[in-house]
């Protein structure tokens, strides 16, 4: 008798064990997953995306959710990698059944995980990771991009360097998806707006370098009229250290990718006067559109990581914001309904009022930040940037005109 | 590309190979050295190299001032070469008559583990060491300007070459390692103590990939993945010297800088593939590597 029951007790707590207990409100919860990466090079722009989607998640939840039903935000990482990204996007969408999924940070990831999206209708919106390529070339209809695409962002610095009296050019970037067509959207439009220009040497050192000497040596033997980088993070930071010994700022005009984590990891050993650009730098959003909702993200943001918020946790919390707007829209969370209201929606963007979303490759026209890097009293420990502007993303982006054609040739 | 071949440029690219050189040197030669010994390919030595970057930040950061750097010098290595006799202790003592295969994959789990583990003591965010004050600023090589710091990397890692090579061909523990690398069995039968060699050999080359971390925190950015980077460059490096052989680490070193100084300069999009493609070349002519010898 006592060994039945005995056997019987382990078997009960043995199934407690294996068989999750369905807590009563199960029901009403949609499930979200933000695929992002939180190990490896780039894990400061994941975590960063993170903490903005919970902030985001929270301020729903605080009002009542989606559609009366509360979200529950699932996390994984990528690792940086485009195996791994597609293995945790299919594994949410089959095993948890999300409703939607945000991420990742590297474009080659995006790219891999899309097709995983594409092939079980689910929604993904892209926030930080921004390849035009997969948006037009492979877009389909369930991926969006909340993030100044590469042709955005490229185009709107093209266009601002075209102000310059600058003929040859010397471009350098991270050798991978995201800093090649970049550079390309750059180039085209430079090329458009300003003649004579010449793109004398294109340099490639492979993301996460850390040693650039052997490439700044090949600059400066190169002699051109100025440099146009899309370096970024830990490989810019190295970069402006190593440069700065050979005098190379003196010589040549610079612009590069110096958001504001850049800024912050450089602290002291910044260059002043050197060209930014970045996709949404607090420092300016809050200049140039200012608002309580903001600020109020902001003080979420530093009472959460003690950091300013980076444009990737801004552009996360846009993202999540996004979806959640076009469900109320749809007044479903059903992913066929939501992409109908997610085509042309009007999106309640941190970064500022009249962004939308256009139906032809589902960019949003979120435009480019750019300024000059220079010290500021308020911020004592890291540089912020003087003279900002926003080049809006309709400005810039692909015309619309292009975009069959370019999936047209990519379909043969 | 139009690019002036004069000696400036020459000097500069040779000055610059150099430099890459130097650092290459450091943390391949702690590599190499483990391997010629334990036979053991230590996955984790890339993981080593970045807690030694950043603890010289933190050391930096709290103390400030001049001597600072000077300190994180000391320190640092010191501090990753303490957790090198632990990790000889608690992991690598138990598998070094296991296959290489458990041995990779135990030290390619302690990678993953140092990755978090640093995520948890400094964050993800990137830091930034600036270059000590002693050493700021350029002198002109040929014309051109070249930094100080670079230059007095370039001598640290000769010093260093030279001082490993005194304790390798000129003292008592050296002539253990140099037997040990040879015959690591019949000197137990000798009566030597072997597993204290092991400990010591993998305490040192702790401290060189710990050294290396320091050395380079103020030349590039600290932060995560700094790791995986440097950990297939200086196995790059090592292989092509021959895996266990000291100057085998530097004749590579020597070889990779200068693939990468004058490759990028020449064809940029190639350097990269000039350098896997010399491992390559050497590997079909001597596998054992440059200076090393075939596997008995």
């Amino acid at each position: 008798m006592r060994g039945k029951r005995g056997a019987l007790a382990t078997l009960v707590i043995l199934f407690s064990l294996i068989l999750p207990l369905e807590p009563a409100h199960a029901q009403k919860t949609v499930k979200a997953a933000m695929v992002n990466t939180s190990t490896g090079g780039v894990a400061l722009y994941g975590l960063a995306g993170i903490e903005g989607a919970k902030i985001a998640v929270a301020d729903l939840n605080a009002s009542g959710g989606v559609l009366g039903r509360k979200i529950d935000l699932i996390v994984r990482d990528d690792a940086g990698k485009p195996d791994v990204g597609a293995r945790e996007i299919r594994d949410v969408i089959l095993r948890e059944e999300v409703a939607v999924v945000f991420g990742p940070v590297s474009s080659g990831v995006l790219l891999a995980m899309s097709e995983v999206a594409k092939e079980n209708k689910t929604l993904l919106i892209s926030h930080t990771a921004n390849t035009e390529r997969a948006f037009v070339e492979r877009g389909h209809r369930y991926i969006f991009s909340v993030v100044p695409n590469t042709f955005i962002e490229g185009s709107a610095m093209g266009l601002y360097m075209a102000k310059k009296p600058y003929q040859k050019y010397v471009i350098i970037g991270p050798g991978y998806e995201f800093g090649y067509i970049q550079a390309e959207a750059f180039e085209r439009r430079l090329k458009e707006s300003k003649k004579d220009v010449e793109i004398i040497n294109k340099l490639w050192p492979k993301l996460g370098e850390t040693d650039f000497t052997s490439y700044i040596t090949a600059i400066i033997a190169a002699k051109p009229d100025a440099v146009y980088s899309n370096l970024f993070g830990s490989d810019l930071i190295a970069f402006t250290k190593q440069a700065k010994g050979y005098g190379f700022f003196e010589k040549f005009p610079f612009a590069a990718l110096y958001d504001v984590d850049t800024l912050q990891g450089l602290g002291k050993d910044v260059v002043e006067g050197v060209i930014g650009y970045g996709r949404g730098e607090f420092h300016v959003i809050r200049k140039l559109a200012p608002s309580d909702r903001f600020e109020e993200f902001i003080k979420k943001y530093r009472a959460a990581t003690n950091r300013y918020p980076s444009t990737w946790a801004i552009n996360a919390y846009d993202g999540v914001m996004a979806w959640a707007k076009a469900a109320k829209k749809a007044n479903s969370i059903d992913t066929e309904k939501v992409v109908d209201a997610l085509e042309g929606l009007e999106l309640d963007s941190l970064r500022g009022p009249g962004r939308f979303i256009r139906k032809a490759d589902h960019q949003a026209n979120v435009g480019s930040y750019i300024g000059v890097v220079a010290w500021d009293k308020s911020f004592p420990d890291f540089a912020i940037w003087r003279d900002a502007t926003y080049v809006p993303g309709e400005q810039v982006w692909r015309p619309e005109a292009e975009i069959p054609d370019i999936r047209a040739k990519a379909k043969k | 590309m139009s690019i002036t071949w004069d000696v400036g440029t020459v000097l500069l690219l040779v000055m610059a190979g150099l430099t890459r050189a130097a650092i290459l040197f450091i943390v391949a030669a702690g590599l190499t050295l483990v391997f010629g010994v334990l036979r053991v390919i230590n996955m984790a030595h890339g993981s080593l190299y970045m807690i030694g970057a950043f603890v010289a930040a933190s050391v930096i950061q709290k103390v400030g001032g001049t001597w600072s750097f000077w300190l994180a010098l000391v320190a640092a290595p010191l501090a990753v070469a303490a957790i090198g006799a632990i990790i000889e202790g608690v992991v690598l003592r138990r598998i070094y008559q296991a296959e290489h295969v458990v041995q990779l994959l135990a030290t390619y789990a302690l990678i993953l583990i140092f990755d978090d583990l640093v995520k948890m003591i400094w964050g993800a965010e990137y830091k930034s060491v600036s270059v000590p004050a002693s050493f700021v600023g350029s002198i002109a090589i040929g014309g051109r300007p070249f930094p100080i710091y670079n230059l007095f990397v370039t001598a640290w890692a000769m010093a260093l070459a030279g001082g490993l090579w005194f304790m390798i061909y000129r003292t008592g523990l050296g002539r253990l390692i140099r037997a040990a690398v040879d015959d690591a069995e019949t000197l137990e039968a000798l009566g030597v103590n072997i597993p204290r060699i092991f400990a010591a050999v993998f305490v040192i080359g702790a401290f060189l990939a710990g050294l290396g971390g320091v050395l380079v925190a103020p030349l590039g950015s600290i932060g995560l993945g700094m790791d995986v980077t440097i950990l297939i460059e200086a196995f790059v490096v090592a292989v092509i010297g021959g895996l266990g052989s000291f100057p085998g680490a530097l004749l590579g070193a020597g070889i990779i800088g200068m693939m990468f100084s004058f490759g990028i300069t020449v064809a940029p999009d190639m350097a990269m593939a000039f350098v896997f493609l010399a491992m390559v070349i050497v590997l079909i002519i001597r596998p054992w590597g440059l200076f090393g010898e075939p596997e008995r």
